[in-house]
């Protein structure tokens, strides 16, 4: 699924790509995605977390391991660790 | 009430197989088998319940082909030579798909005697080691345990020589293609290798329908199983396959009974001493250095396996490596004997899915270690390195020198 968000890579983008991607795939208000649970309490399978390692790559051209969203990091967390490559391999 | 594996062992994340005994260990003290909530799967490492699993047909192998291709739809691509490749890998079909499969790839296996090959593959491991001891020192993985698999299957497919260096670069890495986690990106760039790879052997069938030879492929070509001959294609299909699922197991066996001994110096001069004890310690590499730790399986209904309660539909990784490691089937797991006897090991699977290559590997890796002890003292000359598989524990680096 597209998700229409800026694709520039900082903190702030990442946290509206996630919302949004997490609203979509959970079929819930994006206002309701709490960014500070851990990743595997969203109840992603493999699969999803594979799905959204894809479209999060296409989206911001990072690479990122599926591995990360069956992990106890919350997004916050994958963020804070994504933020720096922020102006290095950002589109 | 399930039993809980303990949440921060997670086989499935890369690198857990480059060391994974300490966290089998504990799931050993936490039951045999285990449900994990984050993975929402069951972890079965006990070895009876190992057994018990691959013996019950109510549990199904995880069908990869349509797993990917569910995958790739909804990441919006197709990858059309990832399915074609899967759907002639056995132990990701069930039936009625799984026993047709199952009985042509192994007549590609059975289609001539093993005595035949036996000294083709000792004259390969004699060439490779002369190569490397012509060089001082090598890689024992690399230049060893990986290319004798594959030049042997070359040959027992009838791929030529010259081909292999092409073929090799196509399917170099590619056993990540059965991890439980791989990356679209990855299962993209496969898609792609793995085209080149059957135009490359789809070619070599074309060339053998016009003129057969001594090789597996022009005995393909020639076959009239149940559905009828088979196209260039499906051949190819199978030969890749088969290329791929033969040589990285049998090099992953390889490389880790080289690590073993070279690892444990009594070991290794009592066998370079001994050779009759060669046959048993295959059995004991098996055991200790199992290529396949990890089957993925679901239950079809409800079942029973290690006196947990398992629901239709609910996944399970069945832990080869570390049933081979209990303590309950193997006194003091961890230690490599040669002599130790007890419990079968699980390394070739059982029943449905029992590995139709392990007379094969068998013979191949015992001819291999018998030209490897044949050569002068060697050493290790660093820390190995394995392939980033959750499902195969494989060496790609591990350099040895002349002591």
């Amino acid at each position: 699924m597209a998700i229409e968000s800026p694709r520039e890579l900082t903190a702030e983008n990442l946290r509206l790509w996630a919302a949004a991607y997490l609203a979509h795939l959970l079929d819930r208000p994006a206002a309701e995605i709490d960014l500070y649970r851990a990743l595997s309490e969203f109840g992603l399978d493999s699969m999803d977390a594979v799905v959204m390692a894809g479209e999060m790559e296409e989206h911001f051209g990072v690479e990122i391991d599926p591995a990360t969203f069956l992990r106890e990091a919350t997004l916050g967390e994958l963020i804070a660790e994504l933020a720096p490559l922020a102006g290095r391999e950002g589109r | 009430m399930k039993a809980l594996a303990p949440a921060e062992i997670n086989p499935l994340v890369p690198g857990f197989l480059a060391d994974p005994f300490a966290a089998y260990r504990r799931l050993h003290q936490a039951g045999p088998v285990l449900w994990h909530p984050k993975l929402r799967l069951w972890l079965v490492a006990g070895h009876a319940a190992a057994r018990q699993v691959v013996r019950n047909p109510v549990f199904l192998s995880a069908p990869a082909g349509p797993i990917v291709a569910t995958l790739a739809a909804r990441a919006g691509y197709v990858f059309p030579m990832l399915a074609r490749s899967l759907g002639v890998v056995p132990f990701v079909l069930n039936p009625p798909a799984h026993p047709p499969v199952r009985r042509f790839a192994a007549s590609i296996l059975t289609g001539k005697p093993l005595a035949g090959y036996e000294p083709v593959m000792r004259a390969l491991a004699v060439r490779l080691l002369g190569e490397a001891r012509a060089a001082g020192g090598f890689d024992a993985a690399a230049d060893f345990a990986d290319r004798l698999p594959t030049l042997f299957m070359g040959h027992l497919l009838g791929v030529p020589e010259e081909e292999m260096p092409g073929l090799r670069r196509y399917t170099d890495d590619i056993a990540k293609l059965f991890n439980q986690l791989l990356h679209v990106r990855e299962y993209r760039e496969l898609d792609g290798r793995l085209g080149g790879g059957l135009e490359l052997l789809e070619r070599i069938a074309a060339e053998r329908r016009r003129a057969p030879r001594d090789d597996a492929i022009s005995r393909m070509v020639a076959a009239r199983p149940e559905g009828g001959a088979l196209s260039d294609a499906e051949i190819a299909a199978y030969c890749l396959m088969t290329f791929l699922v033969g040589s990285e197991t049998t090099a992953a066996l390889i490389g880790g009974a080289v690590r073993i001994l070279l690892e444990s110096p009594a070991h290794y001069a009592e066998l370079r001493g001994e050779r009759a004890l060669l046959k048993p310690a295959v059995e004991e590499f098996l055991r200790c250095e199992t290529p396949v730790q990890l089957l993925s399986r679901f239950a079809s209904a409800d079942a029973e396996a290690g006196g947990q309660r398992i629901a239709h539909g609910e996944r399970m990784v069945v832990l080869l490596g570390a049933a081979n490691r209990d303590p309950a089937a193997y006194p003091e797991p961890d230690r490599f004997d040669p002599r130790r006897d007890g419990a079968a090991h699980l390394a070739f699977g059982e029943a449905a899915h029992a590995c139709i290559g392990a007379t094969l590997a068998r013979t191949e890796v015992r001819v291999a270690l018998d030209a490897f002890l044949d050569l002068p003292p060697l050493r290790l000359r660093a820390p190995g390195r394995y392939g980033s598989y959750d499902w195969l524990r494989r060496l790609r680096q591990l350099p040895v020198e002349f002591a």
